[in-house]
């Protein structure tokens, strides 16, 4: 035994004599655990449906082939789209199964605008690929004007700079939401425990500043941040946190089934439809809310049939004028301009089912479908999407604010 | 079938507290970085709970966490950036005597920190956990050779840039001998 082999000894034990607490480890683990399990299936989802289509293509294939006695046309990737001034903007349902020969090619598109992630690594839109070492499985990923924002496996919010190198912004949490601008971001601690601390910040830079906080009840959670306030939810329902009153004071409003984003100073929500309202249906309205000092308040509604339970998450553009909503193999883009005053909007088709969509800017909507990428403009023309060989199913398009 | 998740989740949840803190002191040691040590405990964990009804047997679970602990820590390390890493403490200057023992253990753990990331693994397993080099070997995947080899390149390493730095500990009187014999040992990947 050497003396440097006691030193070693000596210096390992010294460096951990003293070890900071961790916060609920087990938890964390068993929700990051969770949501990469819920990855894979949909993954796996993915992989199967993809397999079905391809027997069943092999099959019309082999019939087409028999019954012709010549090679049937090579399949077309993509569906028109559908008309702007489409009357009754109703539900996009699923178009029957057509020769794949009789659909028409997309036109072709230009390149994708949005970044990718897989788990791992971010594909910036100019080819680039970025690891993320210490990322928590299953976490989202939020482009923002100087780098990415994600979850790491510690809880913590950090941003991964465009040079590849991850920062420490000072966000003590993982639940995080990010301005439309890309400017603030609001979080809830993870310190101090047993008191749920709702936080906001300015992020310049690589570093959050002007930090302000309140306590708020357990099971509150940020959902969006809506003209400089933080919309938030638990289970007795939707509030805000104006952070000029210091102290939030809940004044929960259970109408309000989901919170999106942003639309001028009003947020873009689904409401309960009124019990008395001849035209209400079982999916909600649509509506505006303002945040007034006593709560949400809902300004303008409609209750039109609009299919807003779609099977992903709806999203706004960036601007919040448009509200994207995935069906089946369609998705409706709500003109929330008009569509409180009359029936408005526009939808696309798309070959197969989509599996995930973000807005590249106000007029452009990418989406992933299980046989590819597709953009969708707002006057319904859709496109194929250059994307770069590495961009597999596996890829999910990264939103952007700011 | 909830009830089995819910007692597989507390079977997981008395692990972790029953251990998480020795993870998280290994996993310090590995990383350098308490921050880095924290989300390789959450990595770590995260597999674990994972693989729990897989690994069937509680004497299983620790040495698999053990082992993802190491294995993305050495993996891990040679993806990052290995640039300024911020400190809240500035190292300490040595002082003119320079025996002292303090220092000699602050200067020992910065350039342990500078060894290649296999071979402070096996540093850590060998002289903090205290595993034999058969159950070091086994928990990285590689031969008892390559453990001895990679244990006497690291000393041999740290003695001679211990002497750089003008401290001459007891250490480096160390057995040279065992680094020459080490060396003929098979290369880690």
């Amino acid at each position: 035994m050497t003396m440097l082999e006691d030193a070693l000894r000596e210096t390992f034990a010294g460096q951990v004599a003293h070890v900071p607490a961790v916060l609920d480890p087990a938890g964390t683990a068993i929700r990051q655990a969770r949501a990469l399990r819920r990855r894979q299936q949909a993954v796996a989802g993915t992989a199967l449906a993809l397999a079905v289509t391809l027997v069943v293509s092999g099959a019309w294939w082999a019939r087409s082939a028999a019954g012709t006695g010549r090679s049937p046309e090579p399949m077309a990737g993509a569906a028109a789209g559908l008309p702007a001034d489409q009357p009754g903007m109703g539900p996009v349902e699923a178009a029957p199964a057509e020769p794949p020969s009789s659909a028409p090619s997309p036109p072709s598109g230009s390149a994708l605008k949005l970044d990718l992630f897989n788990g791992s690594t971010i594909l910036t839109a100019d080819g680039r690929g970025l690891p993320i070492a210490d990322v928590a499985a299953g976490t989202s990923v939020d482009r923002v004007p100087d780098g990415w924002l994600y979850t790491s496996a510690s809880a913590r919010t950090r941003l991964l700079r465009a040079d590849g190198r991850s920062v420490d912004v000072g966000i003590d949490g993982e639940q995080f939401v990010v301005s439309a601008d890309g400017t603030r971001v609001a979080w809830m601690a993870a310190r101090p425990a047993g008191q749920p601390t709702l936080k906001l910040a300015e992020l310049t830079g690589d570093v959050v500043r002007d930090v302000v906080s309140t306590p708020v009840p357990a099971g509150t959670s940020p959902v969006a941040l809506v003209d400089g306030r933080v919309m938030v939810a638990s289970k007795q329902g939707y509030d805000y946190w104006d952070p000029s009153q210091l102290i939030f004071k809940p004044t929960w409003n259970s109408t309000v089934r989901e919170v999106f984003g942003q639309y001028g100073d009003l947020a873009v929500a689904t409401v309960d439809a009124v019990p008395s309202g001849s035209d209400s249906k079982p999916g909600g309205c649509l509506a505006l809310l303002s945040l007034a000092g006593d709560g949400l308040h809902d300004t303008r509604q409609t209750c039109q049939p609009i299919a807003l339970s779609g099977q992903l998450p709806n999203v706004l553009s960036p601007t919040g004028r448009w509200l994207a909503i995935a069906n089946g193999r369609g998705a409706q883009l709500v003109d929330l301009s008009t569509v409180f005053d009359r029936t408005s909007g526009t939808s696309c088709v798309f070959p197969s089912n989509v599996e995930g969509m973000a807005w590249e800017d106000d007029g452009h909507l990418v989406v992933r479908t299980s046989s590819g990428w597709r953009r969708c403009t707002t006057d319904a023309v859709v496109t194929s999407v250059d994307t770069t060989a590495r961009a597999a199913d596996s890829w999910t398009l990264v939103s952007r604010s700011g | 079938v909830a009830q089995t998740g819910n007692k597989l989740e507390d079977e997981f949840r008395d692990f972790v507290a029953a251990r998480s803190t020795a993870l998280l002191r290994t996993a310090y040691l590995l990383s350098g970085d308490w921050g880095a040590a924290e989300d390789l405990l959450q990595i770590a964990l995260t597999k674990t709970y994972l693989a729990w009804r897989r690994l069937g047997r509680i004497e299983a679970v620790e040495p698999y966490a053990r082992r993802v602990l190491v294995n993305v820590a050495t993996s891990w390390w040679r993806r990052r950036w290995h640039g300024e890493r911020p400190t809240a403490v500035l190292p300490e200057q040595a002082v003119a005597d320079g025996l002292d023992a303090r220092l000699e253990r602050d200067a020992l753990w910065r350039r342990v920190k500078e060894l290649p990331a296999r071979q402070r693994a096996v540093l850590v397993l060998r002289f903090f956990e205290d595993l034999s080099e058969v159950d070091t070997a086994a928990l990285l995947g590689v031969s008892v050779g390559t453990v001895k080899s990679q244990c006497a390149r690291a000393l041999a390493t740290l003695r001679g840039r211990l002497g750089e730095d003008g401290i001459e500990p007891a250490a480096r009187r160390g057995d040279i001998a065992a680094a020459v014999r080490g060396g003929r040992g098979t290369e880690m990947q």
